[in-house]
């Protein structure tokens, strides 16, 4: 629903727009392919519309710049081992991998696909699906499905953010919960026998990391995809990574002005300047 | 003769002496200058007294110059000498440096013979005349600029160089001509490129200047009256001159003697003053549109060319320059011209000076790099009072006049902020905003939150007007493109996606929201989104330098809560009285001091005389003002009232809104105004009263200046009787239409309608009059901090909050400036202009809210005006030929083709509709963009 103070103001008949959710399914009438656009000026009373006019025309770049949001909160976040990017051709398809550096999983490199539903964030939460299905209770065997929403019962918007699925998506190979699993067999080999649950996983992670130079799942250009070190290739990309706080301070040279004295807020309250009295 | 000697024989000479072997030179050179010394023997006075060959060296010490002038000599011989000369001198020119870089013979035998020493004085000999310098000169000019071998290390040729040149800088007989000039700056400019490559050189100079009984550096002394020369020899004299500022730079003497033994800077900073001087005091206004000096409109006037040459200059010696002159030229500039000649001059009677020197000030700025010097300029405009007032204070209260001095008031801070300099948006913005008093409590712990889900955008861009929604422009016009929305669902394993390509709405559980597989998008828009994005970088990146992040904890707000930051303030700012043409204050109903402020602090009884001189000559210009001006302490109140007055008098109504160019209009103008001959015009119809919305305007003036005003009862008085007269006037005219509803300007739901009824004779007390803002202090508040956000930004938001009546360029200048603000990162402004979110306080006005304001004013335009659609299209199609007109001038002058309607700009109303709507898009873009930007570390 509708949350976090989105209802003040808005001036009289417009409040009704901007309150929906900028990407909900009432909110986005399917234009016809050849619709004939209305040329007559339109009276006071087609104003709402209009407005769902305005959302029709601009919805999409909310959604987009919603992910867009999305995506620079999980760079901001650095979390360990997890590698996202979304895809070419849609913002709502993201490719990941995870590197599980120790615990049972230890050694594990996971490619997964995040999908994300077209009304984020009012929709459900977003669903994570490995390449190869992870042995695992919350990993579907079949599917490869991570049973993200047990984490997030319900999607709140400004509350959850898909760094949390990733980092939930991390969290499940270290700490392992067998509560209301997708794979029942896991959980009982995991309670039973814990010997052959260690030794599935170890093939289980054996099987995902002989898959990863594989092609990617989907056809995509940003689709992850794994090669063998190769100096031709690789070195050159290596370098770049390594140079690249130089390289970002490099842009043209903007810079502005400031005589403000740090813990000052006076003008020209620094002291190296020149005096002049 | 000489110059002959110089372009003409050069080269057939050094052709001939190519062959031939030193040897042979030397013999050539020691028999001309036998020759030479026979005549020169001939006429030495002191030859009969001394005897010797080499008895006339050396000036002696006192000896003037005319006791050597004695007999005549004789022509012939004159030019047998000088035939000579040129010889020996190609000889010497010619040779080679010999081995080691030891002299050749030919300059050796120059140096023990003394020959350069003794032609000089020879030619003192003769008559000094300026054909006798310029000879002297470019013998010098040519022999430094082609000579093989170094020759300045040498006191036989420094010497008589040196002395050449005393005498040119001491001539007795008045100053030289211009042609010795010329050559003089000349070999100056070329000793300093001898000087910069060869620094060894410098400390002969030095030396042979105190040979010469002065410790000065002769050179640089010469150079310096050649500072603000024009043309080119103006030019070559600061080219030499910087040489030697680099050379400062590293070197500590010539340094130290340039700042304590010269008066380099002091000429340099008061020579500004006195170009300045010379500049019009006012500017021939090309169009009303203009509102800013560009390259096309200053190099029309040659004196501001050669001020803004030495200004450069300054710039540039600023730039090179050893620190102790850097200062102390800042120091000269700040004391001897902005102080002096500057200030004075922004506080000029007329409008036109005033405005003339806002214009400079705008183009001044933008014409230096140098921080130094930037700082010098930003001081002056931040800290520096005038009468009291902070230079700043009055900028900023002149963008409220009507008359192109607003306008151009508006160029200037456009300038400013775009130098995203730290101590100017602390002044203008920051300040106010860094106590968080004008936001809920609540709220400051989302200040810096990011509009994750475009919430803002969205409620930004559904403001867009009715009539300017994405679907109702006709198709050349509507940037609508389809485009395809893929969802991204290739996985065939995902079941939920295989009815993507269906267009169905769906059923309710939220799940598969399913939308065509095209959409139309406003394809115009995704510029805005670059745009935005190359802005608010830029931006981010500027303001690394900056000394805090201004998010609302840094500074933190509790230590500038009144009692540190105003009360420093108290003594800084001014009191709104003294401030000309205030009423930047209207958009926010409150006052940046509590009233006991006010009280407690002496008010000058009257204001500073150039303020009531301004506003005199400002009364003079609108026409039969029956309001005597000393009665109104508001003096845009007294434009509107003035203005509203004569549009009655002349039996116009200003019921017609839709033709503003009136007679009665026009009247106003051909008043005594006319010295100001180009149309200003439109910028006082826009402020003055096209709309019936400007007698609200003036309403709200008026009820503020209850405030304001000492003697608030009294004008309130007057006030309400002029309103009163004016409202039975036009109410019948209006009634006689039988059609014109009184036009209601839409507020927020929540504040009270205006029934323009109000103004009828039979309520006319203030208690009735419905105020436009419902949550306005009244009397009762008065006394009371109320939070405020400065009257930079309050004056923005009211002229934006005209949007609907301002002419089209000051809307583009208004909205330029707010989206030049919007790309600032510090998340104290991102949220005051772009969070729609945000709960401020009941005094202040947000962006948002006057967009909101805006917007219904223009609904209800659109509402009462049958062919507004066709106008905004017909305005839409002018306006992009005017951009594609603009462009095509920056590529080469080609015109472009005119739309076949052009909707007059007096129209303001339909460009302004235009350009809301694109501004909304460019204010979403913004906060889009900022959302996800990801900001530099220390945002960690």
């Amino acid at each position: 629903g509708i949350s976090d103070g989105e209802e003040q103001g808005g001036p009289g008949e417009q409040r009704s727009s901007p309150t929906h959710p900028p990407f909900g399914k009432k909110q986005l009438p399917s234009i016809p392919k050849n619709a004939v656009p209305i040329t007559k000026a339109a009276s006071p009373a087609s104003s709402t519309e209009s407005a769902n006019g305005t959302h029709a025309s601009y919805g999409p770049f909310y959604l987009e710049y919603s992910l867009l949001a999305e995506f620079t909160l999980v760079i901001k976040q650095r979390l360990p081992g997890i590698y996202v990017q979304p895809s070419y051709r849609s913002t709502l398809m993201w490719f990941g991998v995870i590197f599980i550096r120790h615990g049972l999983y230890q050694d594990g490199v996971f490619k997964f696909t995040v999908y994300i539903p077209d009304n984020f964030p009012d929709g459900d939460c977003p669903r994570v699906i490995f390449d190869t299905p992870v042995f695992h209770p919350l990993v579907d065997s079949v599917s490869g499905e991570l049973d993200v929403r047990r984490a997030f019962t319900k999607w709140r918007r400004n509350h959850n953010h898909i760094w949390q699925v990733l980092m939930y998506a991390r969290t499940i190979f270290y700490k392992i919960n067998t509560m209301d699993p997708l794979n029942p067999e896991a959980v009982v080999l995991y309670d039973k026998d814990f010997q052959l649950f260690k030794s599935k996983v170890v093939d289980s992670v054996k099987l995902c990391n002989s898959h990863l130079f594989d092609q990617p799942k989907i056809d995509d250009p940003f689709a992850i995809s794994f090669s063998p070190w190769n100096p031709a290739v690789h070195e050159e990309a290596k370098d770049k990574m390594f140079r690249w706080p130089e390289d970002y301070n490099k842009g043209p040279l903007v810079s502005g002005l400031s005589w403000v004295k740090p813990g000052s807020t006076q003008p020209f309250s620094k002291e190296d300047i020149p005096l002049q009295t | 003769m000489t110059s002959m000697v110089v372009n003409g024989k050069r080269g057939g000479q050094s052709l001939v002496l190519k062959g031939v072997d030193p040897e042979t030179c030397m013999i050539v050179f020691k028999n001309h200058w036998a020759q030479v010394v026979k005549i020169l023997e001939k006429h030495d006075p002191l030859r009969s007294n001394v005897g010797g060959l080499g008895g006339g060296h050396g000036l002696g010490g006192g000896g003037g110059l005319a006791s050597f002038r004695f007999g005549a000599i004789p022509g012939d011989e004159a030019s047998a000498v000088q035939n000579y000369v040129e010889h020996m001198l190609f000889l010497l020119m010619e040779e080679e440096c010999g081995q080691n870089g030891a002299m050749g013979p030919i300059l050796e035998f120059v140096v023990m013979e003394n020959v350069l020493e003794r032609l000089f004085i020879w030619s003192l000999r003769r008559e000094f005349t300026d054909d006798m310098k310029l000879e002297q000169l470019k013998m010098y000019e040519m022999l430094i600029g082609q000579a093989k071998q170094p020759l300045l290390h040498h006191k036989p040729v420094l010497k008589p160089l040196m002395m050449l040149l005393s005498s040119c800088s001491g001539s007795p007989s008045g100053p030289s001509s211009s042609a010795v000039e010329t050559e003089l700056v000349l070999l100056l400019n070329q000793l300093c490129c001898v000087l910069a490559k060869d620094p060894s050189v410098l400390e002969l100079f030095f030396h042979t200047s105190e040979d010469q009984g002065a410790a000065n550096f002769l050179i640089f002394s010469l150079l310096i009256p050649f500072i603000h020369r024009e043309g080119s020899v103006g030019q070559q004299a600061r080219d030499a001159l910087l040489l030697i500022m680099a050379l400062s730079a590293e070197n500590q003497v010539v340094a130290k003697h340039i700042a304590e033994n010269t008066y380099f800077c002091p000429v340099l900073a008061t020579g500004l003053s006195g170009l300045y001087s010379s500049l019009p005091t006012k500017l021939d206004v090309p169009s009303e549109e203009w509102h800013c000096l560009h390259r096309e409109d200053w190099q029309q006037l040659p004196a501001l060319v050669q001020f803004l040459n030495s200004l450069e200059f300054c710039n540039a010696v600023i730039q090179v320059a050893h620190p102790s002159i850097r200062d102390q030229l800042v120091g000269y500039i700040h004391n001897g011209f902005l102080v002096p000649v500057l200030a004075p001059a922004l506080h000029k009677l007329t409008l036109e000076e005033v405005m003339t020197t806002t214009a400079y000030l705008d183009l001044f700025i933008r014409s230096v790099s140098e921080p130094a010097l930037l700082h010098t300029l930003l001081s002056f405009i931040l800290l520096h009072r005038h009468d009291n007032v902070h230079i700043l204070d009055t900028l900023v209260s002149r963008i409220n006049t009507p008359f192109q001095l607003g306008t151009v008031s508006l160029a200037l801070f456009r300038t400013l902020i775009g130098l995203h300099c730290e101590d100017v948006m602390l002044q203008l913005v920051f300040k106010y905003l860094i106590p968080c008093n004008h936001m809920m409590l609540s709220q400051r712990r989302v200040l810096r939150e990011r509009d994750c889900y475009s919430v803002s955008a969205a409620k930004l861009l559904a403001l867009t007007p009715s009539c300017c929604s994405p679907e109702v422009i006709p198709p050349p016009l509507r940037q609508l493109d389809s485009i395809l929305w893929s969802k991204g669902t290739d996985g065939s394993h995902i079941g939920t996606m295989e009815s993507k390509e269906v267009l169905s709405e769906e059923d309710d559980c939220g799940n598969s929201c399913v939308i065509g597989s095209e959409i139309y998008l406003d394809v115009s828009y995704l510029d805005y989104l670059c745009d935005a994005q190359n802005s608010i970088s830029h931006c981010i990146r500027a303001c690394c330098v900056w000394s805090a992040p201004y998010d609302g904890e840094n500074p933190p707000p509790e230590e500038y809560q009144r009692s540190t930051l105003e009360e420093a303030d108290l003594t800084a700012t001014p009191g709104l009285l003294e401030l000309e043409w205030d009423d930047s204050y209207d958009a926010c109903p409150t006052q940046p001091h509590p009233e006991e402020d006010q009280e407690t602090r002496p008010i000058p009884d009257e204001p500073p005389k150039h303020i009531q001189e301004l506003r005199r000559t400002a009364v003079m210009i609108v026409k039969g003002s029956y309001i005597e001006e000393s009665e109104f302490q508001n003096d845009v109140m007294v434009y509107d009232l003035v203005a509203q007055k004569d549009a009655h008098d002349s039996g116009n109504g200003y019921h017609a809104p839709s033709k503003p160019t009136e007679p009665a209009k026009q009247e106003v103008l051909d008043g005594p105004v006319t010295d100001q001959k180009t149309a200003n015009s439109e910028s006082l119809m826009s402020n003055g009263l096209s709309s019936p919305l400007d007698e609200m305007d003036s309403k709200k003036r008026g009820s503020q200046s209850e405030h304001k005003s000492l003697e608030g009862e009294d004008l309130m008085a007057q006030y309400e009787e002029l309103i009163r007269t004016l409202g039975a006037q036009h109410s019948s005219p209006a009634k006689a239409d039988g059609e014109l509803k009184s036009p209601t300007v839409l507020m927020d739901d929540e504040e009270d309608e205006i029934d323009f009824n109000s103004f009828s004779p039979e309520t006319p007390e203030t208690e009735k009059l419905p105020s436009p803002f419902g949550t306005k202090p009244r009397s009762g508040s008065r006394g009371h901090a109320v939070p405020f956000t400065g009257p930079f930004l309050s004056v923005l938001l009211s002229r934006l909050e005209n949007m609907p009546s301002n002419s089209l360029h000051v809307n583009l200048l208004l909205t330029g400036i707010l989206a030049q603000l919007a790309a600032y990162p510090q998340p104290l402004l991102r949220s005051f202009l772009l969070n729609t979110n945000m709960v401020f306080q009941p005094s202040v006005r947000s962006l948002y809210q006057v967009l909101a304001s805006v917007k219904n004013q223009i609904e209800q335009w659109s509402a009462n005006n049958k062919d507004f659609p066709e106008l905004l299209t017909a305005a839409q199609h002018s306006l992009l030929a005017r951009e594609s007109s603009l462009r095509a001038d920056r590529i080469k002058k080609n015109p472009t083709i005119q739309p076949k309607t052009v909707v007059p700009l007096n129209e303001t109303e339909v460009y302004a509709t235009v350009l809301f709507t694109e501004f909304l898009k460019e204010l979403a873009a913004f906060a889009q963009e900022h959302s996800i930007l990801s900001y530099p570390p220390t945002e960690q």
